[in-house]
């Protein structure tokens, strides 16, 4: 009937009318998010905050010979006290531990842009070279840390089968976690990396020294052989590194002013960038008066890097309050990175011990010239390689106390029977704990909260 | 669980944003509970967990008439004498105990700090609490001992409790006027109610007032089309002030001197105490510190919001059981919030503090955030529609079969929105404010300024949000029903939204559900049961699903600014990882219910319930190898059971007396079938699961094979001679209670949910004549609750918490806890969590008693006009017991409270 079908079609158009603009107001873009479908959405994700810092830093510090934990309070025992003791599980069972998880969220942010940026839109393919360079240099330097560790220190006739962890690539979280890779083969892994992003990284990263740049990535490598204990090769990299367009100047320390170290002139001397992860604590590790007495009188760097000040307000009864690291109220004030003075002493070892004791001493000399005030600066002039071997390793120590390489020196050096054995003590001078030459616990644990999640995964002794 | 756990509140046909608070009682007319399968199936998604569906009141025509309803509540303010805190002398004992220790700094090596400069202040005797001033004053020679015991004496004789109520509590007061008016003829009803809602809160200085407008109209235009058309508005003004928080106090802090002037308190002033102040003098800054009894006047947070809603339903009769109706609503929510902190306030002094640097040699002093007052403005803003066609089909063929069925779409938008100022040096008298530089502001170094703190976060001051949802749906139901006896119900559902990046695998799911019911009171067989008068068994299964807007197989980055540098830099930070094993949340329902009434005046209903949720979503704690966690996964597949009995039974019902009781009986079982990792399995890996990793993850809500929320905990034995805490293991033998002596799940005992699992509710109604009485009892078992452990570190301890191991010998003092050297190192999380702690939760309460009469019969009433005059008294919340040692209930709200804080209420409820 006419009259049926009339009021059945209106209906009807309506709905299907509904149905075709369905799509169009459902397809609105949220603000404030996004995905990441854009080269420039992958730019921004590489100036994310959380990209420009490693984590654990403080806790690393807490494990060295430079840290000490006086007064000794049994009853507030944490993560650090328990690093500081060298306890086969320090973390918090109930917590993902923060050094793992912290550089495996960074590996995590750095897969993202190398698995995603071939298939962005827009921008030339030499800005997704360039975006995915950064990214493998980035994740290499993380997996560097991660490998000096959970691995045992680099030995070439074991390296191969000694575990270390699992070389993350995937960025999506429902792939299974890899099984732990080699010493061996992480390091195999982060030196092809960086060799494949170094064509394509940018030139000059003046503007940002959080991003990557050839030079970065050149430091990078110097550090990585330098721990593999490839003398040659690091000082071949920190050679070219020192050839970066921000010139090879160590920063003046004359003329600033204690406690207050502005950050942008400071970071000049970088030459990639890292901060101390927030989330890894501000929390001040305290210097071991030893080895703060060790400084000569006049240095400039006990003023500037240690700060004065009771720290624990019930539990000590020493007269004067211990000095300490202040890590600062904002974090991006420790650096970590590469730095010029680190490539120089790079240098240095490497020519003490070929026997060439004047190319170490000019490059420990251009550094303290840096680090006295003129009136007080006296240049180190020895012709006896092992003197001078003391001094490039002294000079390293006093350089960078607290930026975490400390251990990674102390397993270096272990390897080579030039550690000795390290005491903890308690307030009354007994003995918690030692950490003997060749010391398993120079490698660290996997933490039991990662390794719940996988069962089948081995544990360090 | 991801998503609101709350149902969804359907009122006037329409789902609507507000909450049950703010929809008026007195204009509810009718309020349907939907439970099972098939609430889902009509309302979508956000009705996985039940539908409330109210009806409001139309106008009836006839006369105009009018209802005018007054009422007034009270509650006392809380008696915090009568909490469970540790009295002044035990908490002023701990201290003293704690600081005299022989491995205590010689407070003497604090005097040289008393001349402290900028930067180098010492927060340890800045913040000094009153116990240590003392023994410090002693120590520098300003009290002798005898001195400083008399001073001990006086300090553990006062507690600030009654102080506390003094000068920041009082009685609430609650005012609620309503007027309805409503009436018509044939072709036009109306409704028009007027509300208004005063509070005064226990806590002084604040209050709030509500008004409600609504007006509601039914018009008959045509025989054919019916045109509805409802108006509501709502104002609230709330004004806030701040009070201190009660654990964050000392006992024995004072808040105002022997003069009435008012004296500071440690919480809040920044670690700023008495000597820190002589650097305040010294450079003629700002008091740091904070003063409750001037804080309460100089701070107001006033609230204002403005709620519009508006629904029009046009209806229209194509022919007989065939109509078409067209209608949708918009509602809009508009908050705005004005924070202003005078000048003498704390929170303006401190901010300005924080970013003055002091004068040197060479500067004068700055002040890089302008001195005078603080102001924050904020602002919100809630907008939604709905807009809906329906079709709705009601037939009914050669007489015994019937057909009601409707179909509809509806496009509903939601877009909220907020915003974020602050001014500084701001004046409210003036309206003036002065420039702040930001920018200085964030890269100052925080020494040389005259209170080191952190920087300033600008995303505290400044901000702005939005988030839009859109949805479009349509949906359709059928009932067939065959001689009246026999039906056949079925729904279903197509919801979709703006998921940007959805994988179309999750787009046009369906919800969908089947039913069956069946009127047995209608069968022959049953008609001679006189006894019988309805009797009807239903039967339903249904499916409903969810997925999650938060997470996606992409990653999904926010827009941040990464301003470690002078100069910020444009960033995108990651918000939610790709994860690609994300499904969607699925929930099958099965219910089997039985509706009857017998004897005419018992009716009743019993419903059986069966519901799986595969797949929920929920942040975990994931690998921290694969780089996000916690994340949103599909974190476990639960399955809940119950029953659900209710009954109503008019025991005597005459024209004079009746007798009503109502009983609500409920028993829930739930089970999780799978969880997302965790499964407790001894010797299973290398390491074992820890007991720890158990108790935890129990804590989070899931573990395989147990209810919901279940609860494990540790075997307590006591305290051993060296003050150590000790527990059984699981052969029964003693062992120190440590992590070292972990034997995974065997160490725990499985206690049961920690929700209850069984609730009755009984409530009796006695009429007789003009007077009625009413009483309800509530009941809730099956659970287990925990209670805090008393700390000594606490700053206003719970009683007991002084009672702890301090020499050989203590071990056997009732009630004794561990020596707190013990607590410090072994972590007190197994004493916390073991059957010392955890007790039966069982409870039941007082909620409700009233008594009412109606003075209707009184002739200058009658005359007067009015059909009803009711006179009610009420209180409400009176009365709890638990059935555990400490009769701790949580009904309380609070372990530290034992008892409830009833509201008294008396009305008038007129009619004329």
């Amino acid at each position: 009937m006419k009259y049926k079908s009339n009021y059945l079609t209106w209906p009807a158009l309506l709905f299907c009318l509904l149905l075709a603009s369905c799509d169009k107001y459902l397809d609105v873009v949220p603000k404030g998010k996004t995905l990441l479908t854009n080269v420039s959405d992958f730019e921004l994700w590489m100036n994310s905050k959380v990209t420009y810092e490693i984590s654990g830093i403080p806790q690393i510090c807490w494990m060295t010979d430079h840290a000490q934990k006086l007064p000794w309070d049994p009853a507030f025992i944490g993560e650090n006290e328990r690093a500081y003791l060298w306890a086969e599980q320090f973390t918090e069972p109930n917590y993902p531990p923060q050094m793992l998880a912290g550089a495996y969220r960074h590996i995590y942010l750095y897969n993202t842009v190398i698995n995603n940026i071939d298939a962005a839109a827009g921008g030339t393919p030499e800005q997704k070279a360039s975006l995915k360079a950064e990214a493998l240099l980035a994740r290499a330097n993380e997996y560097f840390y991660l490998v000096n560790l959970y691995g045992k220190p680099y030995d070439a006739a074991t390296a191969a089968t000694d575990p270390a962890v699992p070389f993350v690539t995937a960025s999506d979280i429902h792939v299974a976690t890899p099984p732990r890779m080699s010493v061996q083969g992480v390091y195999d892994q982060i030196i092809a990396d960086i060799n494949d992003a170094l064509p394509h990284l940018p030139e000059d990263n003046s503007d940002n020294r959080f991003r990557g740049s050839k030079h970065a990535a050149y430091s990078v490598l110097a550090r990585i052989y330098f721990y593999m204990r490839n003398y040659s090769e690091a000082a071949a990299y920190a050679e070219l590194a020192l050839q970066r367009p921000g010139g090879a100047e160590v920063t003046d320390y004359n003329g600033l002013v204690k406690n207050f170290f502005p950050r942008d002139t400071r970071i000049n001397e970088m030459i990639f960038a890292r901060g101390s992860d927030p989330n890894s604590g501000t929390s001040v590790a305290i210097g071991d008066s030893a080895f703060i007495k060790s400084y000569p009188s006049t240095d400039l760097r006990p003023a500037l890097y240690y700060y004065d000040g009771p720290y624990y307000p019930f539990n000590y009864n020493t007269i004067k309050p211990s000095a300490g690291v202040r890590f600062g109220a904002l974090s991006y004030d420790v650096q970590v990175g590469t730095t010029v003075a680190e490539m120089k002493l790079i240098l240095a070892e490497y020519a003490v011990r070929n026997d060439d004791v004047e190319t170490a001493l000019q490059h420990l000399n251009e550094i303290r010239i840096k680090r006295f005030a003129p009136a007080d600066y006296q240049p180190l002039s020895s012709t006896d390689p092992e003197e001078v071997f003391e001094w490039v390793i002294r000079e390293r120590r006093h350089e960078m106390p607290f930026n975490g390489l400390r251990w990674f020196d102390m397993r270096r050096l272990d390897s080579e029977n030039r550690m000795p054995e390290i005491k903890r003590y308690d307030r009354e001078g007994n003995v918690l704990a030692t950490l003997p030459p060749h010391s398993v616990r120079y490698t660290l644990q996997i933490p039991v909260n990662a390794l719940i999640y996988n069962p089948d995964m081995d544990q360090n002794p | 669980m991801t998503g609101n756990p709350n149902p969804l509140i359907v009122v006037d046909g329409y789902p609507t944003e507000l909450s049950l608070n703010d929809i008026n009682p007195n204009e509810i007319e009718t309020v349907t509970i939907l439970k099972d399968a098939a609430a889902a199936a009509i309302y979508g998604v956000r009705a996985s967990n039940g539908v409330i569906i109210i009806d409001r009141k139309k106008g009836v025509a006839g006369k105009t008439r009018f209802a005018f309803r007054s009422t007034l509540g009270f509650r006392p303010p809380e008696d915090y004498n009568r909490y469970r805190y540790a009295s002044t002398k035990e908490a002023t004992d701990i201290l003293r105990d704690y600081y005299e220790d022989a491995n205590h700094p010689n407070f003497e090596f604090y005097r040289n700090l008393i001349y402290l400069d900028i930067g180098q202040y010492d927060n340890t005797i800045n913040g000094s609490d009153n116990t240590r001033m003392l023994l410090i004053r002693k120590s520098w020679g300003q009290l002798t001992q005898e001195q400083m015991e008399e001073e001990f004496a006086k300090l553990s004789a006062y507690n600030n409790s009654d102080d506390y109520e003094k000068y920041f509590l009082r009685t609430a007061l609650t005012r609620q006027y309503n007027l309805n008016i409503y009436g018509g003829n044939n072709k036009t009803l109306f409704y028009l109610t007027g509300n208004y809602l005063g509070n005064r809160l226990n806590q002084q200085n604040n209050d709030g007032r509500k008004v409600q407008l609504s007006g509601r109209l039914n018009l008959e235009l045509s025989p054919r089309l019916s045109f509805e058309l409802l108006t509501d508005y709502n104002n609230t003004k709330n004004e806030i002030a701040p009070i201190p928080d009660i654990n964050t106090l000392y006992t024995d802090e004072r808040f105002a001197d022997e003069h009435g002037n008012p004296l500071p308190v440690m919480s809040g002033s920044g670690g700023v105490g008495r000597i820190t102040d002589s650097i305040r003098s010294k450079y003629n800054g700002y008091d740091h510190r904070m003063y409750p009894l001037v804080e309460m006047n100089e701070v107001t947070t006033t609230q204002r919001i403005a709620d519009y809603r508006v629904t029009a339903n046009l209806k229209y009769k194509i022919r007989t059981g065939l109509d078409v109706s067209l209608g949708g609503i918009y509602e809009t929510s508009n908050m705005q919030e004005r924070r202003y902190a005078t000048e003498l306030s704390a929170a303006a002094r401190q901010i300005v503090n924080r970013f003055t640097l002091v004068p040197t040699a060479t500067t004068p002093m700055t002040y890089l955030v302008p001195k005078g007052g603080h102001l924050m403005l904020m602002h919100s803003a809630m907008r939604n529609f709905t807009a809906r066609a329906q079709l709705s089909f009601n037939k009914r063929f050669a007489s015994v079969h019937s057909l009601n069925a409707i179909a509809g779409a509806e496009v509903r938008g939601s877009v909220t929105e907020s915003s974020k100022a602050a001014y500084f040096g701001y004046n409210d008298q003036t309206l003036l404010q002065q420039p702040v530089d930001y920018a200085r502001l964030k890269t100052t170094s925080t020494t040389g300024v005259l209170y080191r703190s952190a920087l300033l976060n600008v995303d505290e001051l400044f901000q702005q949000t939005f988030s839009d949802d859109r949805f479009i749906s349509g949906y359709m139901n059928a009932v067939y029903s065959y001689d009246d006896k026999y039906s056949f119900t079925g729904s279903i559902r197509v919801d979709q939204s703006n998921l940007f990046g959805t994988d179309p695998k999750y787009k046009y799911k369906p919800l969908w559900s089947v039913g069956l019911a069946w009127n047995a009171h209608r069968e022959e067989f049953l008609r001679s049961a006189y006894w019988i008068n309805n009797l009807k068994l239903r039967v339903s299964k249904g499916f409903n699903g969810n997925v999650s807007k938060n997470s996606l197989p992409q990653v999904i980055a926010q827009y941040a600014t990464n301003n470690i540098f002078a100069t910020p830099v444009a960033a995108l930070d990651i918000l939610s990882p790709a994860n690609s094993g994300l499904r969607w949340e699925q929930t099958d329902n099965f219910n089997v219910g039985l509706d009857f009434t017998v004897l005419k005046n018992i009716s009743g209903t019993i419903d059986y319930y069966n519901k799986r949720s595969t797949d929920v979503l929920g942040s975990l704690d994931i690998d921290p190898f694969r780089g996000f966690s916690p994340t949103l996964v599909n974190q476990a597949s639960i399955n809940n059971r119950g029953w659900e009995i209710t009954l109503n039974s008019d025991w005597i019902s005459t024209r004079k007396v009746n007798w009503n009781t109502g009983l609500a009986f409920s028993h829930n079982k739930s089970k999780v079938l799978e969880a997302y990792v965790l499964k407790p399995a001894l010797g299973a890996y290398t390491p074992f699961v820890s007991s720890q990793a158990i108790v935890t993850a129990a804590q989070a809500g899931y573990i395989k094979g147990e209810p919901v929320g279940v609860v494990y905990s540790y075997r307590y034995a006591g305290i051993d001679e060296t003050g150590r805490a000790l527990m059984y293991d699981s052969k029964g033998n003693i062992t120190v209670m440590h992590p070292s002596y972990d034997e995974g799940i065997a160490s725990l005992d499985n206690r049961g949910p920690s929700i209850p699992s069984t609730t009755i509710g009984l409530s009796n109604r006695l009429d007789i004549g003009n007077f009625y009485f009413y009483c309800m009892i509530n009941f809730y078992g099956g659970f287990v609750v925990k209670a805090p452990r008393p700390d000594p570190n606490a700053v206003r301890p719970i009683a007991g918490a002084g009672n702890f191991w301090k020499k050989a010998g203590d071990e056997a003092i009732p009630g004794v806890l561990p020596s707190r050297d013990y607590i410090g190192t072994s972590s007190p999380f197994l004493l916390d969590n073991s059957d010392r702690f955890i007790m039966n939760g069982t409870y039941f309460t007082i909620n409700d008693i009233t008594a009412s009469y109606n003075l209707r019969k009184l002739d200058f009433l009658q005359k007067a006009g009015f059909t009803s005059f009711e006179v009610k008294l009420q209180v409400s919340n009176l009365y709890t017991k638990a059935f555990n040692d400490e009769n701790y209930s949580v009904a309380t709200g609070n372990y530290l409270k034992r008892y409830m804080t009833p509201t008294y209420t008396i009305g008038i409820f007129t009619n004329f």
